[in-house]
């Protein structure tokens, strides 16, 4: 098992009782790819329509996730 | 027929010219940039009697497509002492297309002392002494005018900051809701404002007329079609729900959220200055506060809001994320009431609110306040509003205020304040802060959104050309940059809406056309200033210091900045 975080941006913030989730300390299964942990989310948007970042930089659905990485979901936002 | 409107301040006198031919296809940042390099010497004294005002409504300005009404105001700049065009929403833009002017040229110098009132009607022009209006803020400013002409007049000021000409003050225009807020901020327009002896512009397009459409009918399917595709896009909805501060967290992600005067990537308090933590904030509020609010009508995606205090009541509209990122994780506040109180404050006076912010962080740094004291950050606003020479200092930039405190880590290029990106780690905005002819500006090309490695060097002068092309396309058309997403599902529409409207006959590729033109007359204005390539750089201390969290620097070699518009 790994231990990761992960940041959620804007509508993908999860409702909770307490508020508004914007960040989770996770942990999934070794070899945990992008793809699989937005399903075990249930982040039901198409990857091509999110900005998904590992500790700073771009990545893919394919990317496999390792010990401690700093994840982003990010619905689309082209700037301001 | 539109036409040329050529307002000369020393003898206050109006000639309506036919546009040249050289100009018809050109509206907007292109249009600008053509006049400028026609008309004015590119080594002359910003604030002296050869530099010229110009007001521009871009080519799409006038029946309200959706997110398309800008003006763009230019001249040449106090602050980077080269070309500048400055864009804004709000109801400038329409109402001098009501009004038929394609440009209005303001030239010369007045000859005594004094702010006049310059009134446009469909009939001509007339000054009035400013009187009671000198000196005054800009919201106050706006009411008087409300009163001596009447409420359906578009204005655009300046305020205490541009009277002083100070190389920060920026012009005012009213949005929808008559509010004071939409500014043409960059670059110090409204200095030069001041220097043609003009506290504002007020328009009254009473009895004018909407501009010709030449194929109704083709214009209104073109305009359908990209209206559906920008509200279908998912960044409306985004921009509607939480607005540009949605940026907060995401530039954060990418260790790209200045903090501290440019010392950091992430800031600790970013929770409490985010888009979402806004949001809510507005929400548990109510009264006035709106998390979505449209700045020109007809907008459909309402990126603005309205930033209400704990009664409800009206702080400031709107709250940004540059305002958020310069006033508030550059100089370690995490209070968003702190910062839309400064945010009040700046566009009272007429300030760039990216420049003073750079300009404050640069003071702490020097010690003249402490990071995170949002009072002391107010209090040296205080002093730019008295005028004393310390509030002067500050709002002629950040530039200065580090030449005379001695501070070396100074984020500027061309004179211009860096706005909130930090390009040590989103590096294809760092190569659009250095290459731009309009200085360190993060609208005529941010990269933060394209999917590639932003701390990897290779490509990014390739990505920022790209994105400069576009982005200044679309400021010659007049279009809010965010409607870009809607036109890039509906790629035809910009070709059909403008062959529809002006009967011509352009291709899929005008917007590039369009953008590599004024992207031309903007390096040939330059050039003829005086600058080179040693002036498309970024600052020193960003090649050399590395950034947490990454530790990045900014490595992108010269050679790709300076091949950047060789296309």
């Amino acid at each position: 098992m790994i231990h990761i975080q992960v940041h959620l941006h804007t509508v993908l913030q999860l409702q909770t009782p307490q508020g508004l989730v914007s960040k989770l300390q996770y942990q999934c299964q070794d070899n945990c790819s992008i793809a699989q942990l937005m399903a075990d989310l249930n982040i039901v948007y198409d990857p091509s329509d999110l900005l998904l970042v590992a500790n700073g930089q771009a990545i893919t659905k394919d990317y496999i996730l390792s010990e401690s990485d700093e994840i982003h979901f990010i619905p689309a936002i082209s700037g301001g | 027929m539109s036409s040329i409107w050529r307002i000369n301040v020393e003898n206050q006198t109006l000639v309506i010219e036919e546009i040249p031919e050289t100009w018809m296809h050109l509206g907007g940042r292109g249009l600008l940039a053509r006049i400028l390099l026609d008309e004015v010497l590119p080594t002359c004294e910003p604030l002296g009697p050869y530099n010229k005002l110009i007001f521009s409504p871009g080519l799409l300005v006038g029946h309200m497509l959706s997110s398309c009404d800008r003006i763009s105001i230019g001249a040449k700049s106090p602050l980077t002492q080269g070309i500048k065009e400055s864009n804004a929403g709000g109801s400038t833009g329409m109402q001098l297309t009501l009004l038929g002017i394609k440009a209005l040229i303001i030239e010369g110098k007045p000859e005594k002392d004094g702010l006049s009132i310059l009134h446009l009607t469909k009939d001509g022009i007339r000054f009035e002494p400013a009187g009671n209006l000198e000196g005054t803020g800009v919201q106050s400013a706006a009411e008087l005018l409300f009163s001596r002409f009447h409420q359906r007049v578009a204005i655009a000021l300046i305020g205490p900051a541009g009277e002083m000409k100070l190389a920060a003050a920026g012009i005012q225009n009213l949005d929808k809701d008559r509010v004071p807020a939409r500014i043409a901020a960059r670059g110090g327009l409204g200095a030069v404002m001041a220097a043609k002896g003009i506290k504002a512009l007020v328009l009254d397009a009473t009895g004018g007329q909407k501009a010709p459409i030449a194929h109704s009918d083709e214009f209104r399917t073109a305009q359908k079609r990209f209206t559906k595709a920008l509200m279908e896009h998912p960044q409306s909805k985004i921009y509607a729900d939480y607005g540009t501060a949605a940026l907060s967290r995401i530039s954060q992600g990418f260790g790209a959220l200045p903090t501290r005067n440019f010392s950091s990537g992430q800031f600790e308090g970013m929770e409490t200055i985010s888009g979402e933590y806004m949001r809510q904030t507005i929400l548990d509020r109510g009264g006035e506060g709106e998390t979505t609010h449209a700045c020109m009508a007809g907008c459909t995606i309402r990126c603005s809001n309205r930033f209400a205090d704990t009664s409800g009541k009206t702080i400031v509209s709107p709250l940004e994320y540059e305002t958020i990122g310069l006033m508030g994780s550059n100089l370690g506040i995490d209070n968003l009431d702190s910062i839309a109180r400064m945010n009040h404050v700046v566009n009272d006076l007429g300030l760039d609110s990216i420049e003073i912010g750079a300009a404050l962080g640069v003071a702490a740094e020097a010690g003249l306040m402490s990071f995170g004291d949002g009072k002391a950050a107010l209090d040296l606003l205080e002093q730019i509003r008295l005028g004393t020479p310390l509030g002067r200092v500050l709002g002629n930039g950040a530039a200065i205020t580090g030449r005379v405190f001695g501070v070396s880590r100074v984020p500027v290029v061309k004179g211009q304040a860096i706005s909130a990106y930090e390009p040590r780690a989103i590096k294809g905005t760092g190569v659009t802060y250095a290459t731009s002819p309009q200085g360190a500006d993060h609208t005529c090309g941010l990269t933060i959104r394209a999917k590639v490695n932003h701390l990897d060097p290779k490509g990014q002068a390739d990505l920022s050309r790209t994105i400069q092309i576009n982005n200044a396309g679309y400021d010659t058309l007049g279009a809010c940059l965010f409607a870009g997403f809607g036109f890039a599902a509906s790629p035809e529409s910009i070709r059909d809406l403008l062959n529809s409207r002006y009967d011509w006959h352009v291709g899929t590729d005008i917007l590039q056309v369009l953008g590599r033109e004024a992207l031309k007359l903007e390096r040939e204005f330059n050039s003829r200033a005086g600058f080179t390539a040693a002036d498309d750089r970024l600052p020193e201390f960003m090649k050399i210091e590395p950034l947490p969290p990454f530790d990045a620097v900014f490595d992108v070699p010269d050679q790709d900045l300076d091949n950047i518009f060789n296309w």
